[in-house]
């Protein structure tokens, strides 16, 4: 088979590609959600 | 946590050194097609297993874990999907072919989307994610299509060679690498999991406290 | 069994009466299937060889069309609620209206199907089989929207969303429909195909009353 080397980067590019762009977007959901619930307990304990 | 994604980034540089690359550059393709099919039926499969009991059993914590497992499931699929077809440019000479193991991959890739759709169009959570459980099940069917359909339907896609009742056909210096990737891949989808279960959480809290806030002030 | 009669005769009564849309989906039937000899050209080969599947095509989305409505209007004027209080269970009533709504729509696309077969070309020698798998195939179908149906009437809107979640259910239904057809006409036997198609029926019988009656019943939650 002759080389097609480019294809085996494209894959592996697009597999990687793929799982750290949801991994990024799934961490920083995880961290505003904590941010959030933080913030909150913080004004609650502030309002009393 | 961070423990996982470690032991994850290990079995990835691991795999990098396939020892046996004869065959030709593009079978390389293989360990990340295949651990991503993998992993995209497993997911589903264990989306049904929650579902079951979800609406079974009514368990408060399943159909979370059902809801969050969808986009990672969802992911696996588009890169098994896109894989797949990178692959099949140099060896068979097609981007794509609506072969028996193709479509129904592709209808598994639907599913999660509708269901993606499904449980974030519900005002109520807690609704949106026991619909997502019964849509689960209902496309469950379409498993066992995918597994049996190379060998069902005899055309372009390779029918099974790992998981054969005669113990794999593959060598064993190629199956480390792929056991290798396909265990990266579990781990990937086990700590997102928890992540995204974890944040699930956090927002209905959210919520909740939120609506609290409103009566306390009152 | 009385009452599931009297079920089934209840839609049927509100579809001859008019207020359900089932007409309108068997004349969507029929106008789908006109527009593809219209846009290839009445004398294309084309057409002749995606003739069985674009008959297949068009009860899909026949059947999409009037699913929508299958659970919805009972459900929000409040009939639905009534029927089961009054002791008729969930799982009867929905398969009830399942056979109704197969009666009103599978079953017609059925019957029409030899004579749009000749509107669009199709080999006439091939007519049964193409009448055999939607007759296999429509029950399929209705049950298989049936849930999603369900489904929408919890979320209270519909629509696009469910056609979404109908579509690639039901798209195995319509390989195997289709592919027995062309199956046929190649020569290579589509009885495979059939013997599938009829094997997808019992399945989603089983299951589809239970999930559509758990769809139902978050919607009342």
């Amino acid at each position: 088979m002759e080389h097609h080397l480019m294809f085996v980067y494209s894959a592996y590019f697009f597999t990687f590609l793929v799982l750290i762009l949801i991994g990024i977007n799934f961490f920083l959901a995880f961290n505003r959600s904590n941010k959030n619930i933080s913030s909150f307990k913080n004004k609650a304990k502030k309002n009393k | 946590m961070t423990f996982i994604f470690i032991s994850l980034g290990l079995w990835y540089g691991l795999f990098n050194s396939p020892p046996d690359y004869q065959q030709g550059e593009t079978v390389r393709i293989m360990y990340v097609h295949v651990p991503a099919a993998w992993m995209a039926m497993m997911v589903y499969l264990s989306m049904t297993i929650m579902s079951i009991f979800a609406l079974v059993w009514r368990h408060p914590l399943a159909d979370i874990l059902s809801k969050c497992s969808a986009p990672i499931g969802a992911s696996f699929t588009l890169i098994a999907l896109v894989t797949g077809s990178i692959w099949g440019k140099p060896t068979w000479g097609t981007w794509w072919v609506w072969d028996a193991r193709l479509t129904s991959v592709f209808i598994l890739f639907l599913i999660y989307m509708g269901h993606i759709t499904l449980v974030r169009s519900f005002e109520d959570e807690y609704k949106g994610a026991r619909a997502g459980a019964i849509l689960t099940l209902i496309g469950a069917f379409n498993l066992p299509i995918i597994k049996f359909s190379v060998d069902w339907w005899n055309t372009l896609h390779q029918p099974a060679s790992v998981i054969k009742l005669d113990g794999p056909a593959i060598h064993i210096d190629m199956m480390i690498p792929l056991i290798l990737m396909a265990l990266g891949f579990l781990f990937f989808y086990f700590s997102f999991l928890l992540i995204n279960v974890q944040t699930e959480l956090n927002n209905r809290k959210l919520k909740k406290l939120f609506i609290q806030s409103f009566s306390k002030k009152n | 069994m009385k009452k599931f009669y009297r079920l089934i005769l209840r839609d049927i009564h509100l579809v001859i009466k008019g207020s359900s849309d089932a007409g309108a989906a068997l004349l969507f039937y029929l106008l789908a299937i006109i527009m593809f000899p219209l846009s290839s050209g009445t004398e294309s080969t084309l057409l002749i060889s995606i003739a069985g599947g674009a008959i297949w095509v068009a009860a899909l989305f026949s059947s999409l069309l009037s699913l929508d409505r299958l659970f919805r209007s009972d459900f929000e004027d409040g009939s639905l609620e009534q029927l089961v209080l009054s002791g008729i269970s969930l799982e009867t009533i929905v398969i009830s209206k399942c056979f109704a709504h197969w009666l009103t729509n599978g079953l017609p696309i059925v019957i029409l199907s030899p004579i749009l077969a000749l509107i669009i070309g199709l080999d006439f020698s091939y007519w049964w089989i193409l009448c055999l798998t939607l007759l296999l195939g429509t029950p399929s179908l209705t049950l298989i929207g049936a849930t999603p149906a369900a489904l929408s009437c919890a979320i209270g809107k519909g629509g696009v969303l469910t056609a979404l979640i109908i579509l690639p259910l039901m798209l195995p239904v319509l390989i195997l429909g289709s592919g027995a057809i062309t199956a046929e006409i190649s020569g290579l036997g589509g009885f495979g195909h059939i013997y599938a198609l009829a094997a997808i029926l019992p399945l989603s019988l089983l299951a589809v009353p239970f999930l559509a009656s758990k769809a139902l019943r978050l919607g009342w939650e």
